[in-house]
């Protein structure tokens, strides 16, 4: 890197930023419990931002560029003039780059990558399966990353960190027909048992699924979300706080406003840097600003805003932070409480779509329970169709929150009048 | 002009035919697969500009080899010396591979792979060079398509971008010397406006193996955009039920990637996940239905000579006047399943597996108008519009998230539009629905195919105009 440091410094460049990742890894991929395939990987990646000022100092141009580590001297000079030359012609308002941030955090151990694999695939297969359940395949990474980033305004932090990740598929089989359910898990090294909790869940999911009935129509239903995809319906406050979506426009948070209505439960929502068990935990951010906490909701009233210096700065923040984690704090009422009133709960979507923009979203249903707030049925089929200026007046969460990798949030979600297709 | 070749991977070709000369002297068989992806993205709005590399963009090799019955691989994108790195790749992989052997866990045991003395090279064309253009001359372009919407009613932004990509990949085993270069554009004109406490985004997208010649044809749909943003923002929503459309091509592109695409990557067959293993040589669709995939089936993004499995690529029929004819193939799986390999093992990049993918898919054309379409309808939708998708190849179900529907009522057009819809149904039920097909197709290679949540590669896909019947939400 001291090279690529020196050729940006005598480039012209008003400023740079370079960031540098070393990714070492491990994957075993297997078809049932047999190994289809194994893989090893390390590879370096080197992103240069450089930035050039308008004459008057009021624009700010930038352009991103890859350098591999097998360019020449000659090939890395090129790039970057023809990254400045790009740069040139890009007239965004003035912005600074983050100052002087100099710290090494201390390396983590770096273990051995193939014991921390044979971990997670002991893990794995010691997943205990009935007669009518079968693992039909997962794949298993294990990661260790090395990051510095460097600028040119004294900015040089390292820190190191490791993620594992696995796709997990399962078979459940009831008189001849045969369901599967598919389960994308992140979590960090040392939570390992995460996918043994996950994979009993997934089973029995899918016997719920082959008893499942068709999911009525409603166009102004109730449902109650719980699977993963909470998270992903949180995300949305998350988007509208979001200094890059303010500047543009888009989004609907102002700051001391309430977002919800009188009538929802009191949303709370805080960043945090670090969360046991996460695999997000990185110190610092893309430009090389510290990841901190921050409190964006409180009692559904947005207090802050997050994001990019760039754009932090637009907003005229005082200081900003990116999102490692999230915390949604509960509800009012209590996940039993809330079950009492009758909905159709969604556990498992194809692919739940948000769209923040619109504030549209929803998703054709794999699993979900039809309940009168007594007895429950599981359902399949059709999909739901909603929008949040809809629902935002009186949504409900439970007060139980439960840890998705970086997000923990309500268990149970409680939204009216949205649209199910049923069929 | 005719695209040129990547002198790095003419540069390192030596070095890698040696390496491959050392590590056969261990494992029955070796393989490596360069990349040299290079690109550039311009985006330009009203509040932001920003000019970064092509999302795609790699440069770096894997290697993969066959150890005890097993297929290993590795993927590194800096070396030294050779000697050194081929040591390192073998005590890499043997050391991880005897590890897992270790457990006492069975291998899905792969036939060893046989090639054929192969020697290729491919070097497609475009029109404009994108180099030679400068980022200037880009951006300003851009910057005028973006001004002339952001003055449309309603409009908050008007965001407009063009991607230039030049892959280059060079394949190499001891039989095979496979290299291939070629490039292509994509671009995406979006407008976001909002009316009271309404707020919605509608786009377009364009690609193509063109090159600058591309920034003509965004610039030509910013009335067009205008007019849909102000239609959704006013758009009703749908009353959920089953209902007679026609899918714009766009639509097409969609079912026919997300119903059957993925439904026949032959890579699910081998795992059990895909229904369609079952129903090879049976009626799944309605007569008048065919539907393709390859990447010598058509010109777009997803067209190569080679896969990154250096197996050559083909023009399927996967579909033919509704019977299942045959699925699409990595290397691996055909191997495991005693068929042909199809030229569809595809990778993210060169540090991910390659598996059964996509390259162009689409529907055939049929002989009808569009409007002999519409005036066949009592009461429907026109669905335009393709946003995004999931797969379901075990249980055939389908979700299609589409932009709009314009309500058709006695053959005609009422003007009323609808959306943001969920396009739901059983895949079979809505293919064997099919009754009207329009004369021409057409393809679109912009965004990217992921695998369940991951593995995102290039592919493109259309069709015609369809008529069927599906469930709207």
């Amino acid at each position: 890197m001291d090279k690529l440091y020196e050729i940006l410094e005598r480039s012209g460049a008003s400023d740079f930023l370079i960031r540098e990742t070393t990714t070492c890894s491990r994957e075993a991929f297997f078809i049932g419990r047999k190994l289809d395939m194994g893989r090893a990987k390390e590879v370096c990646h080197t992103f240069v931002t450089v930035y050039v000022d308008s004459e008057d100092g009021k624009f700010r141009g930038s352009a991103t560029k890859e350098i591999h580590p097998s360019s020449t001297q000659e090939e890395i000079e090129h790039e970057i003039q023809a990254a400045l030359f790009a740069a040139k012609f890009v007239k965004n308002p003035w912005y600074p780059v983050v100052t002087g941030t100099r710290a090494e955090v201390a390396e983590k151990s770096a273990s051995d990558l193939d014991e921390a694999l044979i971990r997670i695939i002991k893990t794995l297969q010691a997943v205990r399966t009935e007669t009518d359940e079968k693992v039909n395949s997962c794949e298993v990474f294990v990661n260790q990353k090395k990051t510095r980033i460097r600028n040119s305004r004294g900015v040089d932090v390292s820190f190191s960190g490791s993620d594992c990740q696995t796709e997990l598929v399962i078979n459940v089989e009831k008189d001849g027909h045969e369901i599967e359910l598919l389960r994308e898990i992140c979590f960090s090294a040392e939570d390992a048992a995460r996918v043994t909790e996950e994979a009993k869940k997934l089973f029995l999911s899918g016997h719920d699924r082959l008893n499942a009935k068709p999911t009525t129509q409603q166009e102004h239903g109730t449902i109650l979300l719980t699977g993963d995809d909470v998270a992903e319906f949180f995300r949305y406050f998350t988007a509208h706080s979001n200094a890059y979506n303010q500047y543009m426009g888009v989004a609907k948070a102002r700051i001391g406003e309430k977002m919800t209505g009188e009538e929802a439960d009191p949303l709370t929502i805080r960043l945090v840097p670090e969360m046991e068990g996460s695999t997000r935990k990185e110190p610092y951010d893309s430009d090389g600003n510290p990841v901190k906490e921050r409190l964006l909701f409180e009692d559904g009233v947005c207090r802050n805003f997050w994001g990019s210096t760039q754009h932090a700065y637009y907003m005229k923040m005082d200081h900003t932070t990116s999102m490692n984690n999230m915390i949604v704090s509960g509800g009012d009422l209590s996940e039993a409480e809330l079950r009492k009133i009758p909905h159709l709960e969604i556990t498992e979507f194809s692919c739940f779509d948000m769209d923040p923009v619109s504030g549209s979203f929803g998703g054709e249903i794999r699993l979900g329970y039809e309940s009168d707030g007594k007895t429950r049925q599981s359902v399949t089929g059709g999909s739901l169709s909603g929008n949040y200026g809809k629902i935002l007046k009186n949504m409900k969460f439970s007060k139980e929150t439960r840890q998705i990798n970086n997000f923990i949030v309500p268990c149970a979600v409680l939204l009216e009048d949205v649209s199910i297709a049923g069929c | 002009m005719q695209v040129k070749m990547s002198e790095y991977l003419t540069a390192v070709k030596p070095d890698m035919q040696r390496l491959i000369g050392l590590l056969k002297k261990e494992f029955a068989y070796v393989s490596v697969l360069c990349t040299d992806v290079t690109g550039t993205t311009y985006l330009v709005g009203q509040r932001q500009t920003s000019v970064g590399d092509y999302g795609f963009n790699e440069r770096g090799f894997v290697v993969r080899v066959y150890e005890n019955s097993c297929y290993m691989e590795y993927s590194f994108n800096e070396y030294e010396e050779i000697e050194e790195l081929a040591a390192k790749i073998t005590g890499t992989l043997k050391k991880e591979l005897s590890a897992m052997e270790a457990l006492g866990m069975e291998k899905m045991e792969a036939p060893l792979i046989h090639e054929e003395k192969m020697e290729k090279t491919m070097s497609g064309e475009i029109g404009e060079d994108p180099m030679a253009v400068s980022p200037e001359e880009i951006l300003a372009r851009l910057k005028k398509i973006s001004d002339t919407g952001a003055a449309g009613k309603f409009v908050i932004d008007f965001r407009v971008a063009a991607q230039f990509a030049h892959v280059n990949k060079l394949f190499l085993s001891e039989k095979k010397d496979l290299m291939q270069t070629y490039a292509f554009a994509e671009g995406m004109a979006a407008a976001i406006g909002a009316d009271g406490e309404k707020q919605d985004m509608i786009f377009r997208g364009f690609s193509g193996l063109k090159g600058a010649e591309l920034l003509d044809e965004i610039g030509g749909t910013v009335d067009e955009l205008l007019k849909l943003l102000d239609e959704k923002l006013h758009a009703d929503p749908v009353v959920p039920g089953m209902y007679d459309v026609i899918t714009a091509p766009e639509v097409t592109g969609l079912i026919a990637h997300e119903a059957f695409g993925h439904g026949v990557e032959m890579d699910m067959f081998v795992k059990e996940r895909a229904l369609a293993k079952e129903y090879l040589g049976k009626k799944v669709a309605s007569d008048i239905t065919s539907m393709k995939d390859g990447a010598a089936s058509a010109a777009e993004v997803s067209s190569y000579l080679f896969d990154d499995e250096g197996t050559l690529g083909t023009d399927t029929t996967i579909i033919e006047n509704g019977t299942l004819v045959t699925g699409i193939s990595d290397l691996l799986s055909a191997l495991r399943l005693g068929t042909a390999p199809t030229g569809n093992g595809k990778r993210e990049s060169f540090e991910r597996k390659a598996y059964t993918r996509m390259t162009n898919t689409f529907f055939t054309a049929g002989e009808n108008t569009l409007d002999e379409m519409i005036a066949s309808i009592k009461e429907g939708y026109l669905l335009e519009g393709a946003q995004s998708g999931m797969e379901d190849p075990k249980h055939w179900g389908i979700q299609c998230m589409v932009s709009m529907g314009r309500e058709i009522k006695d053959g005609k057009l009422t003007g009323k539009v609808v959306g943001p819809l969920t396009l739901t149904g059983y895949v079979p039920d809505l293919l064997k629905s099919i009754t009207m097909r329009s004369e021409k197709v057409e393809l679109f290679g912009t965004g990217a195919c992921g695998k369940g949540y991951k593995e995102w590669v290039k592919v493109s896909d259309g069709g015609p105009y369809l008529k069927c019947k599906v469930r709207l939400g």
